[in-house]
């Protein structure tokens, strides 16, 4: 976890904590960069698609100068990489016939975050829910089985359950469809169309969630569990305060921070965990993308999809420290 | 406040869920083939591009949208004809002539005629000898350069004349395109950047509409088409990543029909009362190939180059435990190049064929100069390193069907029980395709290939894997030999039946014996259609390889 | 004087050992998790003794994706080998890979953690830096992205260490993609340590740095490394799983991720063949969550205070 969260409690500590993610991100850029360029043989082919007839001449030659893979590596060749970047154009993807990498990007992220957003949804209401409720309640069966079943779901594959969530609910029960997000042909009527989407993102949504639900559980127990042997929850309850406003009151919030921590962190790791799932589903979003990618060795998509995942990730830590920062309670002394 | 009203928020919350939940399971959205009349299909393939001439990735769906002007299946069966009603041969056997169907119009509108046909091949042959010439997809120039001459007599007859004597204009499967869309669409574009974008225009029943890669393509029935406009509503060809899905979906009727199934499915389907099942041989082989180049691209050892070392490697594969194992009984065992299916070439050599003994293979590796020398249980070849063989095969379904890993399980056993170990990378089709390409294209550096070759039964195609015209393409080995060539030269000259099988049968005991290629097994199609929805099916291919037969006459029940 | 010195601190540290292992084993998930741990690495060290050889292609004898019954516990596969075969074949693929790269974490994580933490300024910044951005990139996408890239580098078909590349490959890049959580934790322990007296008497004794932090920190160390070791395996346990289940793993050498995705590929999901799934999977399950435990009941030996997860 982001022990950068105290920064954030000053203007200037934000100020820290903004130049630090950029940093970071400059620095998963560089690394993006050389990765892909410590290949041996004609490293130039490699990114280009070599004799694969998928890409164009035109765009061939349009990613050579873009990429200036003819000059010297440092620096020529990252800045140039770097300006093509920042311009948005990530290169063209063999596998997908020459088409721009940030096309495709672009295209499977809905997808991916559709099914992200959901399953946090999910994983929030059952697992902090659960998590509060246990870590308030210590060492009641309630407490046990949590934590039991946490711990189990916290060491499981969640692609894993996965594949099970198909031979029970799709093979066996054939409540839901167990691939892709769309039926075969299903009726053009927008309602029918959402319907069969969401009929689609049950299974892989829910399984995410059971990734996280184990986490949640967990984190939220400890942090209530904390809270709640603190000396002014003991002093609010000698104070005469009912068990539920305590808990509203004092105990909630302070044990959201961590919380709220965990969650926004989970936003930008989530979207890695989703690869496998997505693979297992054949849910079209950017995990998905990832493999068949990873499979076909496309590496401008390969080298697009890192930046994409490690830009969300800094993005996520950097908001998770801005929290930190709002929810802090010493703050607000 | 805790217990009561957490457990009042969570009976609040699965009473919401409950009753949801039968509103999930039945809403319209699932109006299935038999309400809309919508042909659902079921592939594994991965078509990328519309433009027949840039891919060999899409015969579905676009086979479905556009005519070959005879092909092979309008000569096997008399009513599947494409663009031409009749044809006919002079006395020469050099002069063809075509008579095309009359009245016949694009979906378009358009009226289509000979000249569409003089045009898409004088398309093709124009482009022989330039630097971009049309040969990297399903529309390419092979076989063109034996044709003198394509001319419209008429709107309704075309001419072809060849050079030798040939049975290409009959035996080809060009996609006949409109000559007022392409014939602005420079060689560059048509062999890549051109998508042709949906909605096309063709002359078949079904005109692809909509194509979303990776996911699906929507095909509308075109109402200009030759024999009317076609019964259903439409047709959905739906695209998986496995074939898993495809199953799945043929027994909750989410589709009609799927093919490339594997053996599991397969069994567990024809025990479904809703569900017919179908078996048939196919154009489809299965291979072993060696890397016989010497120079640039070779594999990492001299070995693969001596057909000795190649001929003994053949006593160690069992064609029949592969048949058995991995392709569960679906399948002919391997021999030469000719698959049963051609029922006027195929041969089961059986006076030369290898047998499966390891101890065999073992001693023939020993007298070709294979030792294990040193005892570690690794054989050494004649430079004195150690066999490490890298087999490189595709992952991916592909075009002609997924080849089960079962099989490379068995090749990689066997092989490491003589000694000879082996190690498998298993790569998604575009990166194994590109590995099996020329070295002059970035190809080579493998040693040991497993692929399918499915072309037709033309003796061209039957012998295109020892071609040198082929290497790299349909000749993944890059074996050539020049008695070889001759004999397919000749072979393609030859119109009488007699003549032509004894050139082949030669051709094909001369690779067998150099062995570039050990042929594994010829797998039959697996298919599966549902009972419900729909009619007009066929009887021994529910659905053909070759045209777009049955789309042309489906009916609703 | 210094034998006796030498003497009664080895004394008194075996007393604490045995202490210590008293205190561990009071913890009921310590006993679940050496329980499971035992039973596995005992399967790890001698499957052929327990199934045979591991089945291949060519000698299984099952009929295909049959389900368990008396000759085969487990039922069998698309190829008809037994699946409880090549499960228990698996556990030494998954174990050793997953051990072997959590070595390589610790060594590198606590190498960069002693230092960073010892020297200070603007090497520990640096190293920080560093550490940071291996920590937040997770571990599993760094390792998806880096495989492909290695093995072009590495080549292919050779066996490295008795290993086949791909398996290689995988435990090197687990190995260099998982240390940052071991590193920080080792930083805060060496910045505490560093302030004590036996550090600057060491100095002003002469030691070098080098033999500072190995001799006298290094030792102290070791109980925050084992505890946090044991999750960095869980950790590697599911790179591995996911890394192989996405298809780099070996089909010739199947550790129990390969196993999932030749389960997958077979239609094992569609074909209701839970046995073939369910195996590899639960034995994920108990390995990593045996670790987690027993991860856990170190940490709480350790520092009673700290719950890490209580």
């Amino acid at each position: 976890m982001a022990s950068n969260g105290k920064d954030s409690r000053t203007s200037h500590g934000i100020v820290k904590v903004i130049v630090r993610a950029a940093v970071t991100l400059l620095m998963v850029t560089v690394l993006n960069f050389t990765l892909f360029r410590v290949l041996p043989g004609d490293a130039t082919s490699l990114l280009l698609g070599g004799a694969r007839a998928a890409v164009s001449n035109e765009q061939i030659e349009a990613q050579r100068r873009n990429w200036g893979l003819d000059k010297p590596i440092f620096p020529n060749q990252l800045l140039d990489y770097m300006q093509a970047t920042a311009r948005g154009d990530l290169g063209y993807s063999f596998k997908f016939r020459g088409q721009r990498v940030s096309d495709l990007l672009l295209e499977r992220l809905p997808a991916t975050i559709a099914l992200v957003g959901v399953a946090q949804i999910i994983a929030i209401l059952c697992g902090v829910m659960l998590g509060i409720y246990a870590g308030w309640r210590r060492g009641g069966v309630i407490d046990n089985v949590a934590t039991s079943v946490a711990l189990a779901l916290y060491s499981t594959p969640a692609f894993w359950l996965g594949m099970v969530s198909v031979v029970i609910f799709s093979t066996a029960l054939a409540w839901f469809p167990a691939y892709g997000a769309y039926s075969p042909g299903v009726s053009t009527e927008f309602l029918d169309r959402i319907v069969d989407y969401l009929r689609h993102l049950v299974l892989p949504a829910s399984t995410v969630a059971l990734g996280l639900i184990g986490q949640y559980v967990l984190v939220a127990r400890a942090a209530m569990s904390d809270v709640v042997s603190e000396d002014y929850m003991v002093t609010a309850r000698a104070k005469g305060l009912t068990s539920g406003q305590m808990l509203m009151r004092h105990g909630f919030r302070n044990a959201m921070l961590p919380v709220v921590t965990l969650v926004t962190l989970n936003l930008g790791y989530v979207v890695a965990g989703a690869i496998t799932v997505e693979s297992v589903f054949a849910w079209p979003g950017v995990g998905g993308l990832t493999v068949e990618a990873l499979n076909a060795r496309d590496y401008p998509v390969l080298q697009g999809v890192f930046l994409l995942l490690g830009a969300s990730i800094v993005v996520a830590n950097l908001i998770a420290d801005l929290a930190y920062g709002i929810l802090d309670p010493r703050v607000k002394q | 406040m805790n217990e009561w009203s957490l457990s009042r928020r969570s009976m609040v919350k699965a009473m919401l869920l409950g009753s949801s939940a039968p509103w999930l399971l039945n809403s319209t959205a699932f109006a299935g083939s038999c309400d809309d009349h919508v042909v659902r299909l079921g592939v594994t393939s991965s078509p990328d591009s519309m433009n027949p001439f840039a891919t060999w990735a899409s015969f579905a769906p676009t086979a479905y949208t556009y005519d070959f002007l005879v092909g092979i299946d309008a000569q096997r069966h008399s009513d599947r004809k494409g663009f031409a009603k009749e044809w006919s041969v002079g006395e020469d056997n050099l002069t063809w002539t075509f008579k095309i169907w009359p009245d016949m119009k694009w979906s378009d509108g358009k009226p289509a005629s000979a000249r569409d046909v003089a045009f898409t091949y004088n398309y093709l042959r124009d482009s022989i000898g330039r630097p971009d010439e049309l040969n990297v997809g399903w529309n390419n120039t092979s076989g063109l350069a034996n044709v003198q001459s394509i001319t419209a007599i008429d709107d309704e007859t075309l001419q072809m004349v060849t050079k030798v004597p040939t049975r290409w204009p009959v035996d080809n499967y060009i996609m006949i395109v409109p000559e007022h869309i392409w014939k602005d669409i420079s060689y560059a574009d048509a062999r890549g950047g051109f998508p042709n974008d949906p909605p096309l225009v063709g002359t078949g029943p079904m005109i692809v509409s909509e194509f979303r890669r990776s996911q699906f393509a929507r095909l509308t029935p075109n109402q200009y088409f030759r024999t009317g406009r076609p019964a259903t509503a439409g047709m959905i060809l739906n695209l998986f990543p496995t074939v898993d899905s495809i199953a799945q979906g043929l027994k909750t009727g989410d589709l009609d029909y799927g093919f490339g199934l594997m053996a599991a499915q397969w069994a567990d389907l024809s025990k479904n009362p809703s569900i017919v099942v179908g078996k048939s041989r196919t154009e489809n082989r299965i291979f072993l190939a060696f890397n016989t180049l010497s120079e640039k691209g070779a594999g990492s050892t001299k070995a693969l180059q001596d057909p000795a070392f190649r001929d003994a490697i053949g006593y160690a594969v069992d064609q029949k435990a592969i048949v058995d194992r991995a392709m569960r009984g679906h399948a002919d065992p391997g021999v030469g190049l000719v698959f049963p299916a051609a029922t006027d070439y195929y041969s089961d050599l059986s006076d030369i064929a290898r047998h499966f003994d390891l101890a065999e293979a073992s001693r023939r590796l020993d007298a070709a100069g294979y030792r294990d020398n040193d005892g570690d249980g690794v054989r050494e070849d004649k430079e004195g390193k150690g066999f490490q063989l890298e087999l490189i095969t595709s992952s991916g379904g592909g075009s002609n069907g997924a080849i089960p890993i079962t099989t490379l399980q068995l090749i990689a056993g066997w092989l490491g029980q003589i000694g000879v170990p082996v190690s498998v990378t298993q790569l998604d089709d575009s990166a194994f395709s590109a590995r099996a390409r020329a070295p002059e294209n970035g190809g080579g550096g493998w040693d040991l290939l497993v692929g399918s070759n499915w072309l037709s039964p033309a003796p061209s195609d039957l012998l295109v894997l020892g071609s040198s015209a082929a290497v790299g393409t349909s000749n993944p080995s890059y074996w050539t030999n020049e008695k070889f060539e001759n004999l397919l030269a000749q072979v393609n000259v030859t119109v009488d039946l007699k003549t032509s099988q004894e050139l082949l049968d030669q051709a094909v005991r001369l690779i067998y014996t150099e062995a570039p290629y050990i042929v594994l097994c010829y797998p039959f199609m697996l298919e599966a259609r549902r009972k419900d929805c729909f009619e007009g099916w066929g009887t021994n291919d529910i659905v053909s390889a070759w045209s777009y037969f049955p789309f042309d006459r489906l009916r609703p029940v | 004087m210094t034998e006796l010195i030498a003497e009664s601190r080895r004394r008194g540290r075996r007393l604490a050992i045995i202490d210590f292992l008293g205190r561990l084993l009071e913890r009921g998930g310590a006993w679940v998790g050496v329980a499971a741990l035992t039973f596995f690495l005992v399967l790890a060290a001698v499957p052929g003794l327990l199934v045979g050889p591991l089945e291949t292609a060519a000698t299984a004898t099952g009929d295909f994706l049959a389900a368990p019954d008396g000759q085969h516990l487990l039922g069998t596969d698309e190829a008809g080998r037994d699946v409880l075969n090549l499960v228990v074949h698996g556990t030494r693929i998954s174990l050793t890979i997953a051990l072997m790269s959590t070595l390589i974490s610790l060594i590198l994580g606590t190498t960069v953690g002693i230092t960073s933490g010892y020297f200070g300024g603007r090497i520990d910044t640096w190293l920080m830096r560093i550490t940071d951005f291996f920590f937040i990139v997770p571990p599993f996408v760094l390792a998806l992205v880096i495989a492909p890239v290695f093995v072009e580098v590495l080549g292919r078909g050779r066996e490295i260490l008795g290993f086949r590349t791909s398996l290689f490959v995988i435990l090197v890049v687990i190995g260099l993609t998982s240390w940052s959580f071991v590193a920080r934790i080792i930083r805060s322990q060496t910045l505490s340590l560093g302030q004590r007296s036996f550090v600057d008497r060491a100095r002003v004794a002469g030691s070098s740095d080098a033999s500072i932090m190995v001799r006298h920190i290094l030792p102290n160390l070791v109980p925050q490394i084992a505890a946090n070791g044991a999750l960095v395996v869980a950790g590697a346990i599911y790179t591995e799983t996911a890394l192989s289940f996405i298809g780099l793993g070996d089909p010739l050498q199947p550790s129990w991720g390969t196993l999932l995705s030749l389960a997958q590929r077979a239609g094992a999901a569609s074909a209701g063949a839970w046995w073939y799934l369910g195996a590899p999977g639960v034995c994920v399950l108990t390995v990593a969550l045996g670790f987690v435990l027993l991860g856990n009941a170190l940490d709480d030996t350790f520092n009673p205070r700290r719950r890490v997860i209580p």
